[in-house]
């Protein structure tokens, strides 16, 4: 259990990601508009490589009452990762399963030290 | 099983020599949620009647080989027995059911409908009229005076600010508790936008929705699945019948998220067979979360909704060759999701007392009297 140095972050653009192996653990790290977050390659759902999914961006709804219409807005571009196996989505920023927000991924402490990505295990 | 089976026999027994008392052993008001009152007979075809203008009154009051409003679909559905029947098999007033149900079955609250198939007429302006003078003459006739009686306004989809006007008009009635949509034959599934001001309507009115289909074999809509007359017999058309409209309807009110434009609106669903509700609850968990871009509107599980704000009329119980499977299936859907009912006068009837014991014997007092009254009370809004 430690700290990895990995790569200049500057490698990791804004939408991209890194798949690495640490401590016999599969992580996906991905650059969300300049932040980074760790998780583990591994969906809750049923075990899949997760962090090899697509990314995403989701629709916000609400229904007008008054108007009986259902306002519809198309949010967060490239922050929602969709599992490869069966599509369950997740919010990179925070890990959460989007229909059920009580599922959230095990994430890992990311940190740019001197420019270095550093991941925590 | 074996002890099961003892039991049983010995019950028939006490029953044929002793002047039984069918309310030893259920100790608390029974509620009956799905009692359905006639509208062939010609007496009542008459009161129809006299609420509508022509040619709407002669359409309904003329003689012809199959009363003309539904079509009928030719299946033999009648019963091998012909002998005297103990009761009357239609209920013509409020005293068949004092009588049967009442006095007989030891009901205390009996919530009556009236079922009938607008959505099957195909003039919707024949349908929109009748819809207005079923409810009047189901309150004046059927409800009026009647203490422990109480009843679901007959809702036609085919013109829905129709619908939710007559919701507007009759929701004040102290003894109306609901609406009921006969589910199979509308235009489209009961979650599309079309419908959503009819469940505006009833929300802003404080009355839950229910849902109640017919055998006439509208599954889905009126187009597809049809099984009007594809089965061989009338066995497979019943199987299938109850449980397609039902399943259709509820997978709509979910995923077309119904549920979620209409918060504080609670949905009843009769007759609808309950192993169809462990089915769509877990099948639609699945759904929701691998195709949650489908979905937008939800922001609860499937389940979560279901159990929250869904109720489920018990009859007709199913019947698994081993009782324990009955059981739980019961567990499954849960006691807070039930209501009793008979089904009075329709021949898959339930007897409660009969199926308290098989069904319910394993829940404590508590659950048993939840779902035997509580429930009603809490989703119909009635003292009992």
């Amino acid at each position: 259990m430690g700290e990895h140095t990995l790569l200049p972050a500057s490698e990791i653009s804004n939408g991209e990601r890194l798949l690495v192996e640490l401590e016999g653990r599969e992580l996906g790290i991905f650059n969300i508009q300049g932040k980074y977050f760790a998780y583990l390659n591994w969906c809750p759902h049923q075990g899949g490589p997760l962090c090899e999914g697509s990314c995403t961006g989701r629709q916000t709804a609400n229904y007008d009452r008054e108007t009986r219409q259902v306002e519809l807005e198309w949010v967060e571009e490239g922050e929602i990762l969709a599992c490869p196996w069966h599509d369950w989505e997740f919010d990179l920023k925070t890990g959460e399963n989007i229909p059920r927000s009580d599922i959230q991924l095990p994430s890992y402490d990311v940190e740019v030290k001197d420019g270095i990505l550093t991941v925590y295990i | 099983m074996l002890g099961y089976v003892n039991i049983s026999i010995t019950r028939l027994l006490i029953m044929a020599v002793t002047d039984f008392d069918n309310r030893k052993g259920l100790d608390f008001p029974i509620v009956d949620s799905d009692i359905h009152t006639a509208y062939r007979t010609e007496a009542i075809r008459e009161k129809i009647a006299s609420h509508l203008e022509e040619p709407y009154k002669t359409q309904l009051t003329r003689e012809t080989i199959n009363y003309g409003a539904y079509p009928r679909d030719s299946f033999n559905k009648e019963p091998v027995d012909t002998g005297d029947d103990t009761g009357p098999s239609v209920v013509r007033g409020p005293d068949d059911v004092q009588e049967s149900l009442v006095d007989d079955m030891g009901i205390d609250v009996a919530i009556l409908n009236s079922l009938q198939k607008l959505d099957v007429i195909p003039s919707t302006e024949r349908a929109t009229r009748e819809m207005r003078a079923i409810n009047d003459v189901f309150i004046e006739h059927f409800l009026d005076g009647n203490k422990n009686f109480y009843g679901l306004l007959m809702i036609s989809t085919q013109r829905p600010e129709a619908a939710a006007e007559e919701i507007d008009r009759l929701a004040g009635e102290d003894q109306i508790v609901g609406g009921l949509i006969l589910n199979g034959p509308s235009a489209k599934p009961l979650g599309h936008e079309q419908y959503d001001i009819i469940y505006e309507a009833a929300e802003d009115n404080n009355l839950p929705m229910a849902f109640h289909t017919s055998a006439i074999g509208y599954a889905l809509n009126r187009k597809f699945p049809f099984l009007f007359n594809d089965m061989e017999n009338y066995a497979g058309l019943h199987t299938l019948s109850h449980p397609y409209a039902n399943m259709a309807t509820l997978t709509s009110l979910i995923m077309d998220g119904t549920v979620e434009k209409f918060p504080d609106l609670d949905f009843v669903f009769l007759e609808q067979d309950l192993g169809i509700v462990p089915l769509m609850m877990q099948r639609m968990n699945r759904e929701a979360m691998e195709k949650a871009h489908d979905l937008p509107l939800l922001q609860k599980s499937p389940e979560e909704y279901l159990r929250e704000r869904f109720y489920f009329g018990t009859q007709p119980l199913p019947e698994p060759q081993d009782i324990r499977h009955a059981r739980s299936l019961i567990d499954i859907v849960g006691p807070d999701n039930l209501l009793f009912a008979t089904d009075h006068p329709h021949p898959d009837f339930d007897e409660p007392e009969w199926v308290a014991n098989k069904y319910f014997g394993h829940l404590d007092t508590e659950d048993q009297a939840k779902v035997f009254g509580g429930n009603a009370a809490d989703v119909f809004g009635i003292d009992i």
